[in-house]
């Protein structure tokens, strides 16, 4: 049984008073098995974000549905994790307050709360900064903490909105790294929307390219068939390879996209 | 020093021109004769019968004001139903000078402090609200989301997330409202009371004292000057996770 | 031409249809109980007695009154404020100069200064005039300061490296760049002088808007209390309305 299932997925979002409605997803169908880490990969406006957003429970579809486990999805809950581009951090809390949010939500004992702060404080190299607040990190430690607080209460999925996209490009090379051993480690299914097709690559199983709005399915990627995971760098010819294979399917909706935004869609 | 230069230029500006006689000490008081009044009336305790019958006017109805119009705006904002019918009417109601209700309070309430009460309400309300309604309808999506997707429950969202996350702009309207209690605290006194700095003041003004009016006046200013800063100083306390909040302004 | 103004009236009407409900209430429920119409006259009663006082000339001097006061102390605040908050935003010198007077000045409220202007003009036009002066002169500064502050910098720099003299980036630069604030400044300010103008007349004066209703309630004449808050009201709405009109209009380009 499939971890997620989306089955003839589609979304219009109602135009306000003189604009036409927007069609953003069309007869979308995806499979999602345990313990994968698949990256939604397609150009700007393609729905990328808004089927996450369905996924995690925010956005009612217009058609079709998706099942988590067999069962439909309808709300946001604590079974599917997001972690934000923009970190969404509560700047009132401290790091460890924030990490705690989740905690509390679901009514975990208070000295079992500690515990679980100090595992995720030290996985995600936080310990200096435990009883700092938000506006004292840098955009890859804020990143960090989000990550940290998401993982915390131990969501089946975990979904991520291209985390990495407001960071540097080194920070961003950091924690992409991170991010893989955390996966290794935990061995959640993950699933994470991206611009970049390096990042895809390296850090997922399987990639879904994605069509330019309105956004359908492309093609699907397997990465694991494709890579021995030792072996898979940036600087390995056959990720080279890869990553040019991929530009070439994705280029063609890249424009189009681009055109899309310049007409004032 | 320096930057209270221009005070210091004003008082000695004050001292030279009544001291030079340059205008009768009947027009403007000199310095003396004030600070003379003020020191008997601070002895005798007059002063401060007065000033604590103001204070208590204005603050109790300021602190009416935010117990009833913080939980409104916050419902207002994120009520829809609520919304739509009570956002058009603050938009409309808005513009107009609260004031202009003080005749038909003091005919409906009698002149005493009920109908100054309530006028010192709805005046300072009407900032609580907008402000706390413009700052929960400001709460980023993102928060909202990140809470619910945590498994968060309805009130939680709405204490731990919508409420801090909406203080900074509740405390724009407070301060607003602060100002507005004691203007209309102040004004109201010169009509019909026999307590408070501004029956003090317009007696005063009655009675040809000059030295009392300027003590007076200096008092109000006082008073609402450092209720400003202790209002300032508060919300340092509270936001010290916005790291802006260390201005004093 | 009466069909258009109709048709006005009712689009008006169905944007706020909290407060049409609330006059439809008022009338209903005012003719049907027992509530005695020296408590809460009847709607209708009120426009009857508006009607009246507009009709036998009683009205309108005090409102023209009321008005020129508050206009008076209004433009003394802009004409004052305003090249103040310029200077204020341009120089060091004024910033420092100015400091103090705001941070002690802006928290006082301007109606204790009433009775010293009424002790030393009387009870006449200036003692309300100089009571509003203060009380537009300092948001309208406080604006036009940050104003001129938030000209973006770089604006400046690139007009100087076009080879533009200090006056023309004050005229073309500066100025179009503050006027957001300084609009905002005056809107706030006009709200400030209805305000003060009807309050001081509360206090002490013999004509005008604010005494015509602290009369009215000292004669217990319900109808005329009503009747000016409801002028009070449309003053207060409609130079609102006019003064984002401009705002709108002068303020194009910052949408």
């Amino acid at each position: 049984m499939p971890k997620i299932e989306i089955q003839n997925l589609s979304k219009i979002f109602k135009g306000r008073r003189n604009q036409e409605n927007i069609l953003a997803l069309h007869a979308v169908n995806l499979r999602i098995e345990e313990g994968e880490f698949v990256s939604l990969l397609g150009p700007s406006g393609c729905g990328k974000s808004t089927l996450l957003y369905i996924i995690a429970g925010f956005i009612a579809p217009s058609e079709g549905q998706v099942l988590k486990d067999n069962k439909p999805i309808t709300a946001p809950g604590p079974d599917r994790g997001v972690v934000f581009q923009e970190f969404a951090l509560f700047p009132w809390m401290t790091v460890s307050e924030n990490i705690k949010f989740g905690l509390k939500a679901q009514n975990v004992p208070t000295e079992k709360q500690e515990t679980i702060v100090d595992k995720y404080i030290e996985m995600m190299h936080l310990t200096h900064f435990r009883k700092a607040y938000i506006y004292e990190l840098s955009g890859g430690m804020k990143q960090r903490v989000a990550i940290a607080r998401t993982l915390a209460y131990e969501p089946d999925i975990i979904l991520m909105d291209e985390p990495l996209g407001a960071l540097d490009a080194q920070t961003r090379e950091l924690l992409q790294e991170e991010i893989l051993q955390i996966w290794e480690r935990t061995q959640k299914t993950i699933l994470f929307v991206t611009h970049s097709i390096d990042e895809s690559i390296f850090l997922s199983t399987k990639i879904i390219i994605m069509s330019a709005r309105p956004g359908t399915i492309k093609e699907v990627m397997n990465i694991r068939e494709l890579f021995d995971r030792e072996k898979k760098t940036k600087s390995n010819p056959k990720f080279i390879q890869f990553r040019d294979h991929i530009w070439n399917i994705i280029k063609d909706e890249v424009i189009k996209a681009q055109m899309g935004e310049f007409q004032g869609e | 020093m320096e930057r209270y230069g221009s005070i210091f230029l004003f008082l000695l500006l004050w001292v030279v021109v009544s001291y030079a006689g340059i205008v009768s000490d009947d027009i403007i008081p000199s310095i003396s004769q004030v600070g003379s009044y003020l020191y008997r009336g601070a002895v005798s305790g007059i002063i401060f019968s007065h000033i604590i019958a103001s204070l208590g006017r204005s603050l109790s109805g300021f602190l009416a004001s935010l117990l009833l119009g913080i939980p409104l705006g916050i419902l207002m904002a994120r009520v829809q139903f609520l919304d739509r019918l009570t956002s058009p009417l603050m938009a409309t109601t808005y513009p107009i000078p609260k004031v202009a209700l003080l005749p038909l309070f003091i005919l409906w309430l009698g002149i005493g402090f009920k109908s100054k009460f309530c006028l010192v309400i709805i005046g300072c309300i009407y900032p609580i609200i907008m402000n706390t309604y413009q700052g929960v309808k400001m709460v980023d999506k993102f928060w909202i989301w990140s809470a619910q997707s945590m498994g968060a429950t309805k009130w939680r969202l709405i204490t731990r997330v919508v409420f801090p996350a909406t203080l900074p702009y509740i405390f724009v309207g407070v301060r607003i409202s602060l100002a507005i209690s004691f203007l209309i605290l102040f004004g109201v006194e010169m009509i019909g009371t026999r307590h408070g700095l501004g029956f003090l003041i317009i007696n005063a003004m009655e009675e040809h004292r000059p030295d009392i009016i300027f003590a007076a006046a200096f008092c109000i200013a006082s008073l609402g000057f450092s209720f400003d800063r202790l209002l300032l100083f508060v919300r340092m306390k509270l936001l010290l996770w916005r790291k802006e909040e260390f201005t004093t302004t | 031409m009466l069909s258009k103004s109709f048709r006005q009236i009712c689009s008006w009407a169905s944007e706020n249809y909290s407060i049409v409900l609330i006059i439809v209430m008022w009338e209903t429920v005012t003719r049907l109980s027992s509530i005695p119409s020296f408590f809460l006259p009847p709607f209708s009663s009120i426009l009857m007695k508006l009607y009246e006082m507009l009709a036998n000339g009683q009205l309108l001097p005090h409102i023209g009154i009321s008005l020129y006061r508050a206009f008076g102390g209004f433009f003394m605040g802009l004409i004052v404020g305003v090249p103040a908050g310029f200077l204020m935003g341009r120089y060091r010198f004024f910033e420092a100069f100015f400091d103090p007077i705001i941070a002690f000045g802006y928290p006082m409220p301007k109606i204790a200064f009433m009775p010293i202007f009424m002790y030393w003009l009387g009870i006449g036009h200036l003692s309300k005039v100089f009571t509003i002066f203060l009380g537009t002169f300092f948001p309208i500064l406080i604006n036009t300061y940050y104003g001129v502050k938030s000209v973006d910098y770089l604006l400046i720099w690139a007009a100087l490296g076009m080879g533009a003299t200090p006056r023309t980036i004050f005229r073309r630069v500066t100025i179009p760049g503050a006027m957001p604030y300084i609009f905002v400044g005056l809107n706030v300010s006009m709200g400030v002088s209805l305000l003060l103008v009807f309050f001081a007349e509360m206090i002490g004066a013999e004509s005008g808007l604010g005494w015509l209703i602290i009369w009215g309630s000292n004669q217990f004449d319900t109808e005329l209390v009503f009747a000016g808050i409801l002028v009070i009201s449309f003053l207060g709405v409609f130079m609102n309305r006019i003064m984002t009109a401009i705002q709108n209009q002068v303020l194009e380009w910052n949408k």
